[in-house]
């Protein structure tokens, strides 16, 4: 046996990749390249959501995808069509559940960023949705952001 | 930071334990994986970089020659890639994505490895755990496909 499962944490791991939800900067700065945009091949979000407001969050990825789908702008098109969310069974901190956003293709150049594509798609009535959705995200709100390039397929 | 967290699913890879005292209960194996999908977050030691690329052709080499069926199956559906951000003390990591899961088939390195190349999987696995700081599993339900 080669291996010891750990029950536990895994302390303190990825550096450098943790992005909260919300917060605006305080002061003018030269912009940064956004951390949704995703220049390589894949990206993935670990999300971690409060255990008594995925309904929410699920509701609010509901309409993600519908406004997604009635976009006439051909990168959001091109955003659904490698954008996949799965539920982890795996608990995050403090009973949160982890959702993972993996998008494989990525639309080149195109932002991830949920609060403007659900304003794009339903005006004032996104802003209420995106209010739902930061409200659902626990403590931290995300544990890993990476921006990904395939390395091998396996099967090719 | 993939922040303090991710209860129930680290396996840390390392030389082999000391063999049990008593017979335990034998644990489920975390390789077989229970959903949809599944992916594993390897942190993998600055150095060690070379090493674990050179076990992941390895591994696809050994898919590829199996004559089991579900080994191609395996293969079919199976990722790599390497993330931009630096895990701590400069390691990298690199993320294993399998969408689909096949069900009740053992996605285990060492077994694959084993199969593919069972002269030499004492020091192929050897390199492997050496290369290994930690590792995350986690088992993956699909919510929604943004695209259907």
């Amino acid at each position: 046996m080669f291996r010891r499962i750990v029950l536990g944490l895994v302390a303190g791991v990825l550096s450098a990749t943790s992005v909260f939800a919300q917060a605006a900067p305080a002061a003018q700065a030269p912009a940064a390249p956004s951390q949704f945009v995703f220049p390589g091949d894949g990206g993935m979000i670990l999300n971690f959501v409060k255990a008594d407001k995925t309904a929410d969050f699920e509701m609010v990825l509901g309409k993600v995808k519908e406004a997604l789908a009635k976009s006439e702008k051909p990168e959001r098109k091109a955003q659904a069509a490698g954008w996949k969310v799965f539920k982890a069974s795996e608990p995050g901190p403090a009973g949160a559940a982890i959702y993972v956003f993996f998008m494989d293709p990525v639309a080149k150049g195109a932002e991830y960023k949920v609060g403007d594509i659900l304003v794009e798609g339903f005006g004032a009535e996104g802003q209420a949705l995106y209010k739902t959705y930061s409200e659902a995200y626990g403590t931290p709100a995300i544990g890993a952001l990476l921006h990904l390039t395939n390395v091998i397929a396996l099967g090719k | 930071m993939l922040a303090g967290v991710l209860s129930a699913a680290s396996v840390f890879a390392q030389a082999a334990p000391a063999a049990p005292a008593q017979q335990a209960t034998p644990a489920k194996n975390p390789y077989m994986f229970s959903a949809d999908a599944a992916i594993t977050i390897n942190v993998i030691k600055a150095d060690k970089t070379a090493d674990f690329e050179m076990i992941v052709g390895k591994l696809k080499d050994a898919l590829q020659k199996s004559a089991k069926p579900e080994r191609a199956e395996q293969a079919a559906s199976w990722k790599v890639y390497k993330a931009a951000e630096p895990g701590p003390n400069g390691s990298s990591i690199y993320v294993f994505l399998i969408d689909p899961v096949m069900m009740g088939s053992d996605y285990s390195l060492s077994a694959i490895l084993a199969e593919g190349f069972p002269q030499d999987v004492q020091p192929l696995y050897k390199t492997l755990a050496e290369s290994y700081a930690s590792q995350t599993i986690l088992n993956l339900s699909l919510i929604a496909d943004l695209a259907k």
